[in-house]
């Protein structure tokens, strides 16, 4: 969608400000009116009534959105601000004036298909021992961060769901980036390729099920997909949602016990974007022996932990401080274990945890340690 | 001049992007964008006194902001110059040990304060005006906002202990009790004259406000909500008359146009109490009496429905009725109300008509101050119709000329100040000689008052 299609939405803005203090993560840092969602939505009403221009001061200052959401959930009028933002990226893009991080972003996805820029056949390594099928009633969407970056979590989410009964299908090679992060970043028709490339794979594959790990992928994938290329012949699980049925179901045998106090961070694709809180937390009340405490800023609060990609090639300051408050909000708590449930906050959180000595789990990790099923 | 401010602050905390400029050339109010020269988000007093050193080497305007959550252009500049983007100074101090006052940086807001008394078992008496999780306490004070809780509490004034201001030539005060520097801001009135009078509401054309010290309270055990509906103006001020006499409400407004579905009548009142189990009870009973007597037919529930989501209904009932909005608001006596009230209506009877074609919308309440009552009229349109937009400014003008006229005495004024400094006489040229003495450059928020 353009800006000029949502001019409702942005004279819907009251400038009341409630988007203001200890909202926005980014605006905290930065402290200018451009950097929250009041402003963001001024400068789109600016942009319509062509008080200003499209320039790349402004791209730069617009990209720095990391769409956590936090403003709408607590705005009062609910405005769409994600959505004004992804239409003035769109129209950035068109203009030629989206940062070279995510046009560089843009060409490793249309040639290796993930936005990492690895080359293809590293994708499947992960899998390569598992005998994993290319059919099945339930898909496991593994997503490029669990592919490339984090095969552990990928190889403990299937050790999980076949301890439980369910041989989950894999598309290999044929799983594409979901597209999250062009659809974010402006890139709509390049997002709308891969959509409708790993629609048809999942439609092929007979899945009934889809399941992924990556909050960003099941965002993609529940809501975007549906949005943007139509309805879905298959239902779309977070692995927090499937592992919480089969609880319920009496087929998660969770054999050992993790003393540990642990915390739980909320993914903001997978809390504010898509209503999971519940979910993970029960998950993790299940382990034996686990105490759960709860950060200040949790659930519909929950601070954003940054964007990796964006932050930290365009802006590092801001990409090193900002998962860094949310460890410390952690660390402030005395715990030495922090969960999430997000490979791209772990890809986030990583670094300033080991500086902080905390352990950083994607939550199947743990989930598998408790069913003594970690295995490599 | 931009190199030295950046020199005070870091080059990150200046900006003169045209998007900036653009974002800081509104308030919450639909006062027409005017865009300033630069913006600076100074992060402590000391930065602040030095960037008004340098304004004031230079002649050059400061225009302070708080949360621009105001509806009169307070902060929206009229001669250019340097946006002073107070949020960045948001320390909250309690040192005395049993937190009898509270001192908040210029840029802290309400809600937050509230939240580290609540903690302390403490609050202060006014909650913030209707913009509290975002209005500032210096903002607030600088334009001498109403806040909820005026009924028990009054104007702002009432609860501050203590300024610390920033003036023009870049000295700091410190005003009350604070003004000895081996004292604490407890104490407004000492030292001879109130020069923290001199603040309030001064729209920051006299100095910058850079700290609060407020009041505290012992945290209330209890609430209680009530609504009525009345079938006259005068039987609804006469109820509102009563609560005021015998000091029985926290907060207290009337509706009269529109009046809520759930209210009905000519007039809506509804206000809420604030104690402990046994005060509220007391209270409560005193109160159905007066609105007995006064005619008053109780609507249950909508009392609570409205003071339980406070903040939230009010933009969401702005924001269903614009987006853009002015306001003309100020204070009468109660008694005088209705017929203020009537002249308001007749105006807009007049122009019903046009409003209609244009889909402009107004409403007309009122908010109980200790003594007096404020008359608050808002004016509505989406701002996508420029002649809409350009209308509603044209009825604000005209509205604030009808209601200071027959006596409405504003707090905040912004950009309707000319139509008060012509009845101000004596006032103005006091006011004039204490901001040619404090101001002599006229670089502070000039043509705002």
């Amino acid at each position: 969608m353009r800006l000029k299609d949502l001019t409702e939405e942005v004279y819907k803005c009251i400038r009341c400000g409630w988007c203001r203090e200890k909202i926005c993560p980014i605006r905290e840092e930065l402290g200018f009116e451009s950097t929250y969602a009041r402003g963001i939505v001024l400068t789109a009403r600016g942009l319509l009534e062509k008080q200003l221009n499209y320039s790349s001061a402004l791209a730069n200052r617009m990209y720095l959105c990391l769409e956590c959401a936090n403003c709408m959930e607590h705005c009062p009028l609910d405005v769409d601000v994600v959505g004004i933002m992804n239409a003035m990226r769109q129209d950035l893009v068109k203009a030629g004036l989206a940062p070279e991080v995510f046009r560089q972003v843009d060409r490793h996805v249309e040639s290796t298909k993930n936005p990492l820029g690895i080359e293809r056949n590293e994708m499947v390594k992960w899998s390569e021992d598992l005998g994993l099928a290319r059919k099945g009633e339930v898909l496991f969407f593994v997503g490029c961060y669990p592919s490339y970056k984090f095969p552990k979590t990928a190889r403990a989410t299937v050790r999980i769901l076949r301890q439980a009964g369910i041989d989950v299908a894999y598309l290999a090679e044929e799983e594409w980036c979901c597209g999250t992060a062009q659809y974010m970043d402006g890139s709509a028709a390049l997002a709308q390729r891969l959509m409708v490339h790993n629609l048809e794979k999942i439609e092929d594959s007979g899945a009934e099920k889809v399941v992924t790990t990556c909050a960003g992928c099941y965002t993609s994938l529940k809501h975007e997909y549906p949005k943007r290329i139509g309805e879905l012949s298959f239902q779309v699980l977070h692995i927090t949602e499937l592992l919480e049925d089969l609880i319920n179901e009496g087929k998660i045998d969770f054999k050992n016990e993790i003393k540990k106090r642990v915390t739980y961070h909320d993914p903001c694709h997978l809390g504010r974007h898509s209503g999971l809180y519940d979910e993970p937390r029960k998950i993790l009340n299940h382990i034996p022996g686990l105490e759960l405490v709860e950060m200040s800023r949790n659930r519909e609060n929950t601070r954003c932990c940054g964007g990796e990609i964006v932050l930290n090639t365009v802006f590092p300051e801001l990409g090193k401080r900002l998962p860094e408050i949310r460890v410390d909000e952690a660390a402030n708590l005395g715990v030495k274990d922090l969960i999430t449930s997000c490979p791209l906050c772990v890809s986030n959180l990583r670094i300033p945890a080991r500086k902080r000595r905390i352990k950083l789990y994607d939550l199947p990790l743990l989930v598998a340690e408790s069913m003594g099923v970690s295995g490599k | 001049m931009y190199s030295l401010l950046a020199e005070i602050v870091g080059p990150e905390n200046v900006s003169r992007e045209d998007f900036e400029l653009w974002c800081y050339s509104r308030d919450a109010g639909s006062v027409f964008p005017r865009l300033p020269e630069c913006i600076v988000t100074p992060k402590s007093k000391e930065q602040v006194a030095e960037i008004l050193k340098v304004a004031n080497e230079y002649k050059k305007p400061v225009i302070p902001r708080g949360a621009g959550s105001s509806m009169c252009g307070a902060p929206v500049p009229l001669k250019g110059g340097v946006m002073l983007d107070l949020t960045g100074l948001k320390r909250i101090k309690i040192q005395d040990e049993e937190g009898l006052f509270v001192r908040a940086e210029a840029g802290v807001i309400w809600t937050e304060i509230i939240e580290v008394l609540k903690q302390r078992g403490r609050e202060i008496g006014l909650e913030g005006p209707w913009s509290a999780p975002s209005a500032t306490a210096g903002g607030s004070v600088a334009v001498g906002a109403i806040c909820m809780g005026a009924a028990k509490y009054g104007g702002l004034g009432t609860q501050i202990l203590g300024l610390e201001v920033a003036l023009a030539d870049g000295s700091i005060v410190r005003t009350g009790s604070a003004a000895n520097r081996n004292n604490e801001m407890v104490m407004r009135d000492c030292n001879g004259a109130d020069l923290t009078g001199l603040s309030i509401g001064s729209h920051g054309t006299l100095g910058i406000i850079t700290e609060v010290s407020l009041k505290t309270y012992a945290f209330h055990e209890a609430e209680a909500y009530y609504a009525y509906s009345f079938e006259s103006l005068e039987d609804a001020a006469r109820a509102v008359y009563g609560l005021a006499r015998d000091e029985i409400a926290f907060d207290c407004r009337m509706f009269v146009y529109p009046v809520p579905e759930e209210i009905g009548g000519v007039a809506g009142v509804v206000y809420m109490l604030k104690g402990s189990g046994s005060q509220i009870q007391e209270l409560g009973g005193k109160s159905r009496k007066i609105m007995q007597l006064a005619h008053g037919k109780s609507i249950s529930e909508f009392g609570e429905q409205y003071y339980k989501g406070r903040f939230t209904a009010r933009v969401k009932a702005f924001g269903e009725a614009g987006p853009g909005w002015l306001e003309v608001a100020g204070y009468i006596p109660i008694l005088r109300y209705p017929a203020v009230a009537k002249e308001i209506i007749k105006y807009w009877k007049k122009r019903e008509e046009e409003a209609k074609n244009l889909g402009i919308k107004w409403s007309l309440g009122a908010l109980l101050e200790t003594h007096s009552i404020n008359i608050p009229v808002a004016i509505f349109c989406s701002e996508v119709k420029r002649d809409a937009w350009q209308r509603i400014n044209s009825y604000w003008h005209e509205l604030a000329e009808l209601m200071y006229e027959r006596g409405v005495s504003p707090y905040w004024i912004g950009h309707l100040s000319s139509h008060i400094v012509k009845r101000w006489g004596p006032y103005y040229q006091l006011y004039k000689k204490i901001k040619e003495s404090l101001d002599p450059n006229n670089i502070l928020n000039p043509g705002m008052l």
